[in-house]
């Protein structure tokens, strides 16, 4: 039996649904649209802690799932009401602190996603795990940046932090807004313009996905054909190293390749939407979530 | 020479009790203090990695007064940077302030990852110098290191635990669940159906304060507990860690509280005891003054 933690409609777990339905795996849906039809309840005094979900006349223990599927934990609603608010809010801490430390699988714990909080703390566990990461500086010195700029020609730049803006390119043109660094640190990177690759990682699974677009940042730009593509051995072992090191067994890793044949590591993202590159493909990646999950 | 580093902020008296401590025993060229606020106020970063070196990780940072802040492999940084809202940012409108706060918590957690030398604590993605766990967290943690944990109970709803025992209200949820008992419930009204309950076993109100600093654990507790502090302070990745107890007639009865990496340093032989560990830690001696 698998439980989610998320919404029924958000496409991730339709297709998790789908699939399991098919197989006839039962799952249990914490729904974060409805907290009053959960509740929780939690306990340890002096021996093994006990955990329990109540739905109406149902119960289930902790224990009683082969694993857990975790996405959107964080959304907040306040057309709720304060007290399912809180009844929300306490569920989700609960499950937050157990998921970290029972030893069901999970994708994913809560605890990991810190990684994508920080882009350059990031990069530097890519680079551990043996991939190349293309040359970065994060700056508040606009003269730095002039001179990063003259040495790779064309350069992106984001923020760095949690919220996750999107990758644009710096043409140089606003060399006044550069005085606004000096408060506000940003992410300059070097510029490749080989095709995006978005590997998805499930547990041993890995698929990979050549994207061809017409902008710096495939999320926002006009994708024009996604395939399925075969990475070479050893790049996918590092891809499977890389979510191991840190602790994402469901992971979307973005690739590029530059023109002498290395595999750059642009960033990991803990929380893939990986639907939308599972229709485009056909590659089975809710099959390969519900086979980790399913134990 | 200096070896040891205290990175803090404006406010904190307790790390810097710490420093002067340190440098009144070991010399003043032994120690130096930096206040985060002035490395983001005034402070010029740049900061690069990635690039044809695998595990190529440079840092420039410029002082207004030119000073170029770098350390040598053998150096320490006793490092209280925290999440929080920095001071240079105030200023900030309330939307801009926060992204900038996220960029600069972004950079300072690669920075401090990245430095040549030991950084005391670690800094990690949910606490800049240890993680900050919820008390529920704690428990769980010391219950792995083998502690005796008080007994507790959390439901969403409090008809689950109703009449069991004493009840408290489940404080400050969104940061995870709290096991302090601060404030009890009563009347109808905090026992209300669909309202969250805290259970929590009755122990003694006087916590005994316990310090972890390495190897070397300083508080009034049971000799048999100590080896478990210094093991859950090692689960945590934590060499500083401060702990509460609640005392019991006999070991088995002393119940672990909450614990922290961020001490206060205000136990009794708290201060002597991690300033004795950075000076065992960076190899000096108090004849070296």
């Amino acid at each position: 039996m698998i439980l989610i933690l998320g919404m029924p409609d958000d496409p991730s777990v339709a297709r998790v649904l789908e699939v399991a339905r098919a197989r006839h795996i039962e799952c249990v849906i914490l729904n974060d649209a409805v907290p009053w039809q959960m509740e929780s309840a939690f306990e340890m005094w002096g021996g093994p802690y006990k955990g329990y979900l109540y739905s109406g006349d149902l119960k289930w223990n902790f224990d009683d799932f082969s694993g857990i599927y975790t996405i959107s934990m964080n959304v907040v609603d306040r057309s709720t009401g304060i007290k399912f608010l809180e009844r929300r809010e306490l569920i989700h801490a609960v499950m937050h602190d157990w998921l970290e430390e029972t030893p069901i699988p999970v994708l994913n714990r809560g605890g990991t996603l810190g990684y994508n909080w920080s882009k350059p703390y990031q990069s530097q566990r890519i680079m551990r795990s043996g991939f190349l990461v293309p040359p970065t500086l994060i700056s508040n010195d606009p003269s730095e940046v002039l001179a990063f700029h003259r040495e790779y020609g064309r350069v992106v730049y984001q923020t760095i932090g949690v919220q996750g803006a999107v990758m644009r390119e710096w043409r140089g043109e606003k060399l006044q807004d550069l005085e606004r660094l000096r408060s506000w640190p940003m992410q300059f990177q070097a510029w490749m313009a080989s095709p995006a690759i978005r590997v998805h990682v499930v547990g041993s699974a890995v698929f990979a996905t050549e994207i061809h677009g017409d902008d710096v940042e495939y999320r926002t730009s006009q994708v024009t054909r996604m395939a399925p593509m075969h990475l070479p051995l050893d790049v996918s072992d590092k891809c499977l190293d890389l979510s191991a090191q840190l602790g994402l067994p469901l992971c979307g890793i973005d690739l590029k390749q530059s023109k002498d044949g290395d595999y750059y590591c642009l960033e990991v993202n803990p929380s893939p939407a990986y639907s939308h590159f599972e229709a485009a493909t056909g590659q089975p990646i809710a099959a390969a979530i519900v086979d980790y999950l399913a134990g | 020479m200096t070896v040891l580093t205290t990175l803090i902020h404006e406010e904190d008296s307790q790390a810097l009790r710490v420093h002067q401590e340190f440098v009144r025993r070991y010399g003043m060229d032994s120690g130096s203090l930096f206040k985060v606020e002035l490395l983001i106020e005034g402070g010029l970063w740049s900061h690069y990695l990635g690039g044809r070196h695998k595990t190529h990780v440079k840092t420039k940072l410029r002082l207004t007064d030119g000073h170029n802040l770098r350390w040598a492999s053998g150096a320490v940084i006793f490092n209280r940077v925290q999440n929080k809202q920095l001071a240079p940012l105030a200023k900030w409108t309330t939307q801009d302030g926060q992204s900038a706060a996220m960029d600069w918590h972004a950079l300072l957690l690669s920075w401090l990852e990245s430095v040549p030398c030991r950084v005391i604590n670690p800094a990690t993605p949910y606490g800049l110098s240890g993680v900050i766990y919820s008390d529920m967290r704690w428990a769980l943690l010391a219950r792995r290191a083998e502690l005796p944990v008080r007994g507790f109970s959390v439901a969403s709803d409090a008809g689950r635990l109703a009449g069991r025992c004493l009840g408290y209200r489940p404080e400050g949820v969104a940061g995870g669940v709290s096991l302090r008992g601060e404030e009890p419930v009563g009347g109808q009204e905090g026992m209300a159906l669909g309202c969250g309950l805290v259970c929590l076993e009755d122990v003694s109100k006087e916590f005994v304060s316990v310090l972890v600093a390495g190897l070397n654990v300083v508080g009034d507790i049971p000799d048999g507990l100590k080896v478990k502090c210094v093991k859950l302070a090692r689960i945590v990745n934590c060499e500083l860690l401060q702990l509460w107890f609640a005392p019991g007639r006999r070991m088995v009865d002393w119940r672990f509280i909450m614990a922290t990496p961020l001490p206060d340093f205000a136990g009794e032989g708290h201060l002597d005891a991690v300033v004795n560990y950075f000076g065992d830690q960076t190899r000096l001696r108090v004849s070296d003054r």
